[in-house]
């Protein structure tokens, strides 16, 4: 150990063991939520979910695991061949690089980096990219069109997510997620803000492409949208970078609205993780609570409905605070 | 500490040289509307390059120059929507985008 | 060579071959492509530059906006597009090229000779320097000093808010 912290240095070491750190929790947190998934979905629907393999089903994402890797990995002949492959690899980069600057505790972040909201949504528009080699890659109508779909709805929902961010920031001056956390020592935001987070809420269920918002990948209506043509362990790296979007998604709620790893008694961790698989219950309610919106509705909730009413709440928290 | 690659100033003006050639190439040699549309973009982004590189290392007690690439990428946002939009009604009534193809006021 | 070193090589690596590939590619979805890398080139040496706000600004805008807006075009018009020819060679590019840059070594270095004593010169840095310039100042100075080209590029966004839906309603009203 001090050999090698002799070479590069304590602070990289230090980011080396956080990065495995974070890797291991992307695996547990897409096992975990896999299987919340479906007990959830089972439950919701008055049906109890897998209960075959292992006590209360636990097992059973890693029989999917398995299942999933022993599929046969099937590549159509007519992909364009660089983008085909590139993109199951490329969605996983906005992801890994969001949960370096997440702070799961006071002193469990891997880099505290003072521009950190905005690595994690300059990174998020990664992502778009990479829907957009998949679907133009797979050389298919379908897929095309539901990478068309998906990008136009990531676009339009990426405006209320930055816009009912930046109240946040202006009360606390500062973009590191660090200091956003310590600044919400007295009242948690989502009472000073209870507007922003629902917006952003809404927002960001939407991006992450869950229902009702789940048009690009309506299983009846466009065959399977811009994962049409990957099969197998490709496809299981998009479904893992979904869930773990969704994750993303609440932890960010959870440290601009909610206080982070701030609570009474147990350790801070606990009462982070606790919180953002409280939110990441509610996305999974809401998907299979409501139907699904049509596209031009999805596309008039945002412009029409979430930019004009973050506009204001964002005109009106300039102005409280300088008064 | 200044013998260090990257604290030279040279190698980023050089950089942003040849990104504004390969853009002015670009735009020259590329057939097709959005292929000199991506050049341009090289272009703006080889300018904004080279004034942040001339902030760091020759003025380096204010933010002009990155104040001022900010602003230059507000332009070429802007310039980009609307070249795309002149590109998809050309498309449109002509059924292509080809560069030279495009004669009708021509003699 | 330093850690920091090396990837600053791999950095610049990238943004010249991004450029390369957007300018040499035969179809326009890989000259999108590099376009992309060379923007996330220069971010990376946005960062080496003490700039890391810039770094992120340049992602958002550029990658995350103007480059989706060009491939959004690219797919609506684009299956047709394949492979279009270029014009010259790869062959007469490469030799165009150098042909300017050694013309251009000629003519600075001409310069330098000529007037090297009267030009500013660069000032070596220590590897902090003594004022950090954050979101904060760069705020400042826009509604300090440079408040008259923040209007501007407010009004210029207005224009082409209004040229595009104008476009729209041409493309729509034609029918």
């Amino acid at each position: 150990m001090e050999q090698l912290a002799s070479i590069i240095g304590w602070e990289a070491l230090k980011m080396i063991v956080g990065l495995i750190g974070v890797l291991a929790f992307v695996v547990v947190n897409a096992l975990i939520l896999t299987w919340a998934e479906r007990k959830v979905a089972g439950h919701m629907q008055r049906r109890i979910g897998p209960k075959e393999v292992g006590p209360y089903g636990l097992i059973q994402p890693i029989a999917d695991a398995l299942k999933l890797l022993g599929k046969e990995i099937l590549t159509p002949r007519a992909v364009d061949k660089p983008l085909y492959y590139a993109a199951p690899m490329l969605i996983f980069i906005p992801v890994l690089v969001s949960f370096v600057v997440i702070p799961f505790d006071a002193s469990l972040v891997v880099k505290d980096i003072n521009v950190g909201i905005l690595v994690i949504l300059a990174f998020s528009s990664l992502s778009m990219f990479s829907i957009l080699m998949a679907g133009w890659g797979s050389n298919n109508k379908y897929a095309l069109m539901g990478a068309i779909r998906s990008i136009a709805q990531n676009i339009a929902y990426e405006i209320p997510i930055l816009l009912s961010l930046l109240p946040v920031i202006m009360m606390t001056n500062s973009f590191s997620l660090k200091s956003i956390v310590e600044a919400q020592n007295g009242l948690w935001f989502v009472f000073y803000q209870p507007l922003a987070f629902c917006i952003y809420f809404i927002a960001g269920v939407a991006e992450t492409n869950r229902t009702p918002f789940d048009l690009p990948e309506a299983e009846s209506e466009l065959v399977a949208g811009y994962h049409t043509e990957y099969s197998g362990m490709r496809f299981a790296l998009f479904f893992l970078a979904e869930y773990t979007n969704m994750f993303i998604v609440s932890a960010i709620a959870v440290t601009f609205f909610l206080g982070g790893y701030q609570g009474p008694f147990l350790p801070g961790i606990i009462w982070f993780l606790l919180k953002s698989y409280l939110l990441v219950f509610v996305i999974m309610w809401l998907k299979w609570t409501f139907p699904r919106v049509r596209f031009d509705q999805l596309l008039n909730i945002s412009w029409k409905a979430l930019i004009p009413l973050s506009f204001i709440n964002l005109l009106i928290t300039g102005g409280l605070l300088k008064l | 500490m200044t013998d260090l690659l990257y604290n030279n100033q040279h190698i980023y003006l050089f950089v942003a040289l040849f990104l504004l050639f390969f853009g002015i190439a670009g735009v020259v040699c590329r057939r097709t509307l959005i292929g000199m549309l991506v050049s341009m973009e090289l272009i703006m982004n080889g300018a904004g390059l080279n004034l942040v590189a001339l902030n760091r290392f020759v003025s380096p007690e204010n933010g002009y120059g990155m104040a001022f690439t900010l602003i230059i990428m507000g332009i070429a946002a802007a310039e980009a929507a609307i070249a795309l939009g002149i590109i998809m009604l050309t498309f449109k009534k002509y059924g292509h985008i080809e560069g030279g193809d495009l004669k009708e006021m021509k003699d | 060579m330093t850690v920091g070193e090396i990837i600053f090589l791999i950095t610049i690596v990238a943004t010249l071959g991004g450029a390369a590939m957007a300018v040499l590619s035969g179809s326009i979805v890989y000259a999108m492509m590099g376009l992309v890398t060379t923007m996330f080139g220069i971010a990376g040496l946005y960062v080496f530059l003490n700039s890391p706000f810039l770094s992120m600004m340049q992602i958002l805008i550029y990658v995350g906006a103007v480059s989706v807006l060009i491939a959004f075009a690219v797919m609506l018009i684009g299956p047709l597009y394949r492979k279009p020819k270029e014009w010259t060679t790869v062959g007469k590019f490469v030799a165009a090229l150098g042909v300017a840059l050694v013309s251009l070594f000629m003519f600075v270095r001409f310069v330098m000779e000529t007037f090297g004593d009267t030009l500013p010169q660069g000032v070596p840095l220590a590897e902090n320097p003594s004022f950090e310039i954050t979101t904060k100042e760069i705020g400042r100075l826009f509604f300090n000093n440079l408040v008259l080209p923040f209007e501007l590029i407010s009004l210029l966004v207005v224009v082409a808010i209004l040229g595009a839906i104008m476009l729209a309603l041409f493309s729509r009203g034609n029918k």
